[in-house]
């Protein structure tokens, strides 16, 4: 990254960090309030989906379950159990964790292809299960209890998004993080290296179940209401995977700037072309993987961005 | 003093037999080289040695241990290191950070970081890639790519060195260079290297010792000049072109 783009990254970072906070009291709608929420689990969850398909190589197409299971390990504890709103989210993020850690050792032994379709298949399980299980109110869905101010989920997905950015630089500089990318470039080479490939990715899909939890909690008590066919929907899995590649799989901030970017323009497409905007969000993000495989944020890499960048990058990906 | 060795090394797979039966030793400090055909088991003995295939039967023994059969990341950690046949460069990193990630694990995994990028400083340095740190493998040369696979096995700071084809597909003149650091990297880094190669320049000129595989078993161990004379070599391997060559 030359100079320049890193002065120009620094520079948004530290507006964003500096406005965020103060974001709504200063703000004029609670239209913006909500839109950024929205954005921000949505960039909890890309990011969490981040660390296993963009930095440890292993495309989970099945991270919605982590979100469901916050969603309603937060529910249950707070309608049944009384518990507080936090402390269940924290709860669920353990949850998210060790589901992470019991399903991982099983499918994180199979490589590419094998691996997508096994973590496909573990949300339509899920979803099932809830569906069938007396506690989880089965197909009714469940209903939370209303909070007095949406500003708690500013702050509280705010937070988590923070933490969680923080956490994963630390790690990433770490030598969890080296091993983590090394599995990623070539999991033989990095099993000579006396990296444990298996423990590697197991903790590597236990931070991304773990906030990817946080983000599904928070979502269910935002929401009020949560059944299964909602926060299993397989969609939510698409969803994170398109907002980190297109803003930029394997790298901190490229999650984040996709899930804004995805979600303003979702939001503008349907307000404005409401038949058609499913035709435009697709075109740009079939425009994206040919012109931009590496997502939004290595633009920012690039000294000098032409008509070069955008043909080099074609014939690089091309079979 | 032996540091490593096989007993009876066999491995099957279904119904073809790669290895059988194959024994070997290693020295302490020893340069061993290993040839034979292609599909004779070479690459098959060098995965079993370092744990990616289990042995059918038969035992590895390293510094008095049995480590037939242990995962790749144990055996790395007790002091072997390899390159691979394919190179396998982590080819969104730079040769720094390749290095590192290696000089990260290995036999000192719990080795700060600063400490770590300092050896693996070291070991760039010891195969001459120093001007080249900060780039990416996308831009090296194939000679410079076999440079960054042994940087990557010594920055393990391993004991023994296993070396599959590291000199294949080089020029006569990287081939030379390529022969010096071998034999430097013993000197200075205290090895015991087995290798695989094909090239037989370079197995007579840095070998202590040859052993030859054909059809998965162990048709020849001794000194280079002895083995090459070996009729059984001759016909399964180096051919009558090269006894004549060699006579003439």
């Amino acid at each position: 990254m030359n100079k320049a783009s890193e002065f120009i990254i620094l520079g948004i970072i530290t507006v964003v960090v500096a406005i965020a906070p103060v974001m709504p009291v200063i703000h004029i709608s609670a239209f913006i309030t909500r839109f950024l929420i929205g954005v921000m689990i949505y960039a909890i969850m890309a990011e969490g989906w981040n660390v296993i398909g963009g930095y440890t190589g292993y495309p989970s197409f099945g991270n919605v379950v982590f979100f469901g299971l916050g969603a309603y390990v937060t529910a249950l504890s707070m309608i049944d159990f009384h518990i507080g709103f936090l402390i269940s989210l924290i709860l669920a993020a353990f949850a998210g964790a060790l589901f992470a850690v019991i399903i991982g050792i099983p499918v994180l032994r199979l490589k590419g292809h094998y691996f997508a379709i096994a973590t496909l298949g573990i949300g339509e399980t899920m979803m099932a299960i809830t569906l069938n299980v007396p506690f989880t109110g089965e197909g009714v869905g469940l209903s939370l209890p209303i909070a007095s101010s949406s500003l708690l989920f500013y702050y509280t997905s705010l937070i988590a998004l923070a933490a969680f950015i923080i956490f994963l630089k630390l790690i990433l500089s770490g030598r969890l993080g080296y091993g983590i990318i090394a599995v990623r470039e070539d999991e033989d080479a990095a099993r000579m290296m006396g990296i444990n490939t298996v423990i590697v990715k197991i903790k590597a899909f236990a931070i991304s179940g773990f906030f990817t939890a946080i983000a599904g909690g928070i979502y269910a008590y935002w929401s009020t209401f949560i059944d299964p066919p909602t926060v299993y929907d397989p969609i939510i899995s698409v969803k994170m995977i398109i907002m980190a590649v297109f803003g930029g799989a394997g790298t901190i901030l490229g999650p984040v700037v996709g899930a804004f970017i995805i979600m303003f323009l979702s939001d503008f497409l349907s307000t404005h072309f409401t038949l058609l905007h499913t035709f435009f969000f697709g075109g740009l993000i079939v425009l994206t993987a040919i012109f931009l495989p590496k997502g939004l944020i290595d633009l920012f890499s690039q000294k000098k961005i032409g008509w070069n960048y955008f043909i080099k990058n074609i014939k690089k990906y091309r079979v | 003093m032996k540091i490593i060795e096989g007993r009876k090394i066999t491995k099957r797979f279904m119904g073809l037999l790669a290895l059988e039966e194959v024994d070997f030793e290693l020295n302490k400090g020893e340069i061993l080289g290993l040839i034979g055909p292609n599909g004779s088991g070479k690459t098959t003995l060098i995965n079993v040695i370092t744990g990616f295939y289990k042995p059918t039967s038969g035992k590895v023994i390293y510094k008095n241990r049995d480590i037939s059969g242990l995962a790749p990341y144990k055996i790395s950690r007790l002091g072997i290191g390899r390159t691979f046949q394919i190179v396998k460069p982590f080819m969104e990193l730079s040769v720094l950070e390749n290095v590192t990630t290696a000089a990260l694990f290995g036999k000192n995994i719990a080795m700060p970081k600063p400490k770590a990028i300092q050896i693996a400083n070291s070991s760039i340095e010891a195969v001459g890639l120093h001007d080249k740190s900060s780039y990416k493998p996308g831009a090296l040369s194939i000679a410079e790519l076999k440079k960054l696979e042994i940087a990557k096995a010594i920055a393990l700071s391993p004991d023994v060195l296993f070396l599959d084809e590291s000199m294949a597909g080089l020029n006569p003149k990287e081939t030379e260079a390529a022969m010096e650091l071998v034999l430097k990297i013993r000197e200075q880094r205290n090895l015991s290297i087995f290798f695989v190669e094909h090239v037989m320049k370079v197995v007579m000129g840095i070998s202590d010792r040859v052993m030859v595989l054909h059809h998965g078993r162990k048709i020849a161990d001794g000194k280079p000049n002895e083995v090459v004379k070996d009729e059984n070599v001759i016909k399964a391997y180096l051919g009558k072109r090269y006894k004549e060559q060699k006579n003439a």
